[in-house]
């Protein structure tokens, strides 16, 4: 069994950047589908329950919850469609889009496509960091929000970025046990960006609202302390922290334990770029935005024509950025197809965009990823989870075979395992970069190759008919 | 809905309910849950937060990521291997098992 | 300059890197030149098969013999393991056409004292399980053998730096200069390397190489797209493949148009536990993409002789590109003075590794005079 659709611009991703530019492109009279893997759209911002939970009282629901409700609202009365549980996972020639759709395989035939696949959280490797307990603060706002389901009993939340506050607060409202937490940076590390806050008004009145809901439960963060180990007999028990300087080193004398049995911990999240390498899109790195990201015209689109992006996966810059840019892209991609889009309801986007990236780009900047972290990683530290490759080999690779990513991922395995390298990628890159003294940008990212994510044999050879 | 201290269910206002009971057999025991529950969450709710053990080191793991993208949550369901809990909806009946550390290949000479 | 030795290497590949290490171990100074990372082509794309069943008697078959036997003492003459183990081979015959077919290479390979025999469709289920789908008969060869190819490449390239080899990477080759007729510098993108012999190991490459001393290579690019499953544990370890796909490399007529031919292929890893599906055999110049029609045709035909395969998950698919020669491996002179070529191993660089490099090191130790490969072949039989 397989299935074909056709349509005039696929957005990949149904989160808040791919929402804006279906509802922007449907407005301006282009036919678009969402294809999403998820359930139920929304992304991760605006993370729906299950449809088969119930809400006697809307009204009731956290704004977390209702945030959402707006867009997903206009996209459903635009007739936007969306294509839930479906998964891109090849693309191997222009106009097409190789799927999965519930163990069906099938093919999209499009004129434009518009990547808003988003973004993952960055986590950076520790001694303990793959115990059963730890994970991303992420993950446990989605299991909270998406489940009703508290991760633990006893929780650190640890890291740093301004995430970490909206999951401080999911969780509290659930009645979590936050036990502790750290955040690397201190306030005086943030005070020379201050004034730069001073169009960013919403943002700031969001960030004063966590504090108060932190404040109410007794909690404030610890500043200026890391993660530096993870420790328990079959999952975690306790996490030690240390202070740390501005540069992420971490300051003798100053470990501390906590015990707990869920540790959160992320810093930042990292563009889920694998679509648009498969699609040949030019790349470049940029640090500040999380890494790897494609490069794009003032109207989104990639150095592939016809190829759009909008959101993460252009460069880490918030969920307003992604409203915004994802509408710039869906007018643009529209335009191209030959309706009719006023230069005034564009330049108005691209403005709006601007000014939203920048303030994406401040929390960039504050939060930056302070480069000792990574002195944390030991020889036996884990780095690649799926295919268990520790650190030392990495290092060893890299020292013997010269800083390619692909020759380091060829020696040691690590990167081919089922998450073919999201969440160890950027740390073999990193370890790779150091061992060799050399860049981020000269290492090069690991290839990216189909399928995007592993698929059934059996769903392949079906298509083949 | 079984609630027990490591993982409790959210006490929030808005009551919301989650789907009919179902049960499914995770390792040949029985698990209760609910519809709209990913695999993943059930084990949760019923205490088990050790979802496998990894294939060369035979090390357990839990939930990472909760949104699909790390797949260390895989697990084998109704007879597929690296199948994500944490992105599968519960069914009545599912067969859900728990992998296990692999067999050492042995090199003959 | 960036370097000056005895022998300059181009292609950081299977063969270029055991050519290196030979030479090396003969005493010269050799430097090799690798446009991108050592063993990135082709050497790091393939199943890494060691084959004799199916070769056909000849120089084909005596060049794989001869290979074969150096691989058991490999790893520990280069210090690393390259993971060489002799999981044994099986070619089912899906029709009556390729029943006839492996009937005769068999009788041809028994003559030539390869362990391969005819077996029934019921011992080739009992050879590997997973062969539910229909099969008439089967070619079953047990001392047939497979390396971890990106380990193999890998081994001799450290090795060979061990002995003073310097790798050049990520440099370009722009050019070669003669002097007085004979070939000896090579500019690249990095500088000269002066050396009296320059070797072409370029694989699919060679041609762009050859060209830059006017000689044509009879080497075409031969993409192979792979499909790689999850690891699981407990698969058969024999390797089979469809008499399909040999048949068409041995000269058969394969099906007309531009139908790709994608016969099974299946080679399980057990080391890493992973199994491999594949390959295609497509000429589309240096394209070394993936297609759809591969990807899928591969997992079709997998799972028409093996169903239980659809279950499990594909990983990853990738592709590369074989040099390819109608006649066969060319190596020895390459037709100008001090220009030697070690190219056109097609599908089998990882299983003719060791050979290769053992010819070419003694090619350039008699200066060019020891050309005959068989002849070579024979003396190391009689040793």
């Amino acid at each position: 069994m397989s299935f074909t659709m056709e349509t005039d611009i696929a957005v990949v991703g149904a989160g808040p950047a791919g929402l804006s530019a279906a509802l922007a492109a449907t407005n301006a009279g282009a036919r678009v589908v969402v294809l999403d893997e998820y359930p139920e759209p929304g992304g991760q911002f605006y993370k729906q329950l299950p449809a088969e939970f119930s809400v006697p009282d809307r009204t009731k629901l956290d704004e977390d919850y209702t945030k959402g409700d707006a867009v997903l609202a206009a996209v459903k009365k635009a007739g936007v469609t969306i294509a839930n549980e479906t998964l891109v996972w090849g693309a191997f020639e222009a106009g097409e889009l190789s799927v999965t759709r519930r163990g069906e395989a099938g093919s999209v035939k499009v004129k434009k496509i518009i990547v808003a696949s988003g973004a993952y959280e960055r986590v950076i490797a520790f001694p303990g960091w793959d115990l059963p307990g730890v994970m991303t603060p992420g993950g446990a706002q989605t299991l909270v929000k998406n489940q009703q389901q508290l991760p633990g009993s006893r929780i650190v939340l640890a890291g740093s970025g301004p995430f970490l506050l909206p999951v401080a607060k999911t969780l509290l409202g659930a009645g979590a046990n936050i036990a502790a937490i750290y955040e690397a940076t201190r306030p005086r590390e943030w005070a020379r960006h201050a004034l730069r806050l001073w169009r960013h008004w919403d943002r700031i009145a969001e960030g004063l609202r966590y504090r108060r809901t932190l404040a109410d439960a007794g909690l404030s963060i610890q500043f200026g302390r890391i993660v530096v180990r993870a420790e328990g007999a079959d999952a975690v028990e306790r996490v030690v922290t240390m202070e740390c300087d501005a540069s992420g080193r971490t300051i003798a004398g100053t470990e501390q334990a906590e015990s707990c049995d869920t540790l959160c911990v992320g810093y930042g999240f990292i563009p889920q770029v694998q679509l648009t390498r498969l699609l040949e899109c030019e790349h470049r790195y940029d640090a500040l935005r999380g890494g790897w990201v494609p490069k794009y015209g003032g109207d989104m689109q990639t150095s592939v024509p016809g190829v759009y992006v909008a959101g993460e996966v252009a460069g880490i810059g918030g969920a307003y950025a992604a409203l915004a840019e994802g509408w710039v892209a869906g007018l643009s991609a529209a335009r191209e197809l030959g309706h009719k889009v006023r230069d005034t309801a564009l330049m108005s986007a691209q403005r709006d965009r601007a000014l939203r990236r920048q303030f994406g780009d401040l929390v960039n900047t504050v939060f930056a990823v302070k480069p000792g972290i990574f002195e944390l990683i030991a020889d036996d530290t884990l780095v690649c989870r799926c295919e268990e490759v520790s650190a030392g080999e990495i290092r060893a690779a890299a020292a013997a075979w010269g800083a390619r990513s692909g020759a380091v991922k060829g020696v040691t395995r690590c990167g081919m395992g089922y998450c073919q390298g999201r969440i160890c990628g950027s740390l073999l890159e990193e370890l790779t970069a150091r061992a060799a003294g050399c860049t981020r940008a000269e290492v090069g990212g690991l290839s990216v190759r189909p399928p995007l994510k592993p698929v059934r044999v059996g769903d392949l050879a079906d298509l083949a008919e | 809905m079984t609630a027990s201290s490591d993982g409790d269910y959210v006490n929030n206002e808005s009551k919301i309910i989650p789907g009919a009971s179902v049960t499914l057999q995770l390792d040949g025991k029985p698990l209760p849950a609910r519809r709209g529950q990913t695999v993943a969450a059930a084990m949760l709710a019923a205490g088990q937060r050790v979802l496998r053990h990894t294939r060369h080191a035979g090390k357990p793991r839990g939930l990472f990521c909760a949104m699909g993208v790390c797949f260390d949550c895989v697990m084998t369901i109704d007879g597929k291997a690296g199948v994500r809990a944490c992105m599968t909806k519960v069914e009545d009946g599912m067969q859900v098992s728990s992998p296990v550390q692999f067999k050492p290949y042995e090199r003959k000479s | 300059m960036l370097a000056k030795s005895d022998i300059a290497i181009i292609g950081g590949g299977v063969i270029g890197c055991s050519v290196a290490y030979y030479l090396a171990k003969q005493g010269a100074k050799v430097t090799i030149i690798e446009r991108a990372a050592v063993g990135s082509g082709a050497s790091s794309v393939n199943s890494g098969v060691i084959s004799m069943a199916t070769k056909k008697p000849g120089l084909s078959l005596d060049l794989a013999m001869a290979s074969q036997r150096l691989y058991p003492a490999l790893s520990a003459e280069l210090g690393m393991d390259v993971e060489y183990l002799v999981l044994g081979n099986l070619i089912v015959a899906e029709n009556e056409t390729q029943a006839g077919f492996i009937e005769e290479l068999a009788e041809e390979q028994q003559a030539a004292s390869v362990p391969v025999e005819i077996v029934s469709a019921q011992r080739c289920r009992e050879l590997n399980k997973l062969l539910e789908g229909r099969v008439l008969s089967g070619m079953y060869c047990p001392t047939d053998a497979q390396a971890d190819p990106f380990k193999v490449t890998q081994a001799y390239a450290r090795a060979a730096e061990n002995l003073g080899v310097r790798i050049f990477s990520a440099t370009e080759v722009e050019g070669i200069e003669l002097v007085n007729g004979r070939a000896c510098k090579v500019k690249t993108s990095r500088g000269e390397v002066h050396a009296n012999w320059i070797i072409n190991a370029a694989g699919a490459y060679s041609p762009a190489v050859g060209a830059m001393v006017g000689v044509k290579h009879d080497v075409k690019p031969r993409r192979g797209q792979c499909v790689i499953l999850e690891a699981t544990d407990d698969m058969p370890n024999v390797r089979v493949s469809s008499a399909g796909q040999l048949l068409a490399k041995h000269g058969g007529a394969s099906a007309g148009g531009g139908e790709l031919q994608v016969p099974l292929g299946y080679t399980n890893r057990p080391v890493a536990g992973t199994i491999m599906l594949g390959s295609t055999n497509e000429f589309v110049g240096y394209d070394t993409r993936t297609t759809r029609e591969g990807v899928t045709g591969i997992c079709h035909s997998a799972v028409a002789l093996m169903p239980q395969l659809a279950r499990l998950n594909a990983v990853r698919a990738w592709a590369g590109l074989r040099p390819y020669s109608s006649k066969g491996p060319l190596m020895g002179d390459g037709g100008v003075p001090g220009y030697a070529v070690a190219s056109g191993h097609g599908g089998d660089g990882v299983a003719l590794a060791p050979i290769s490099g053992r010819f070419m090191a003694e090619y350039i130790a008699s200066d060019g005079k020891r050309n005959d490969l068989p002849a070579f072949l024979r003396a190391l039989k009689e040793q």
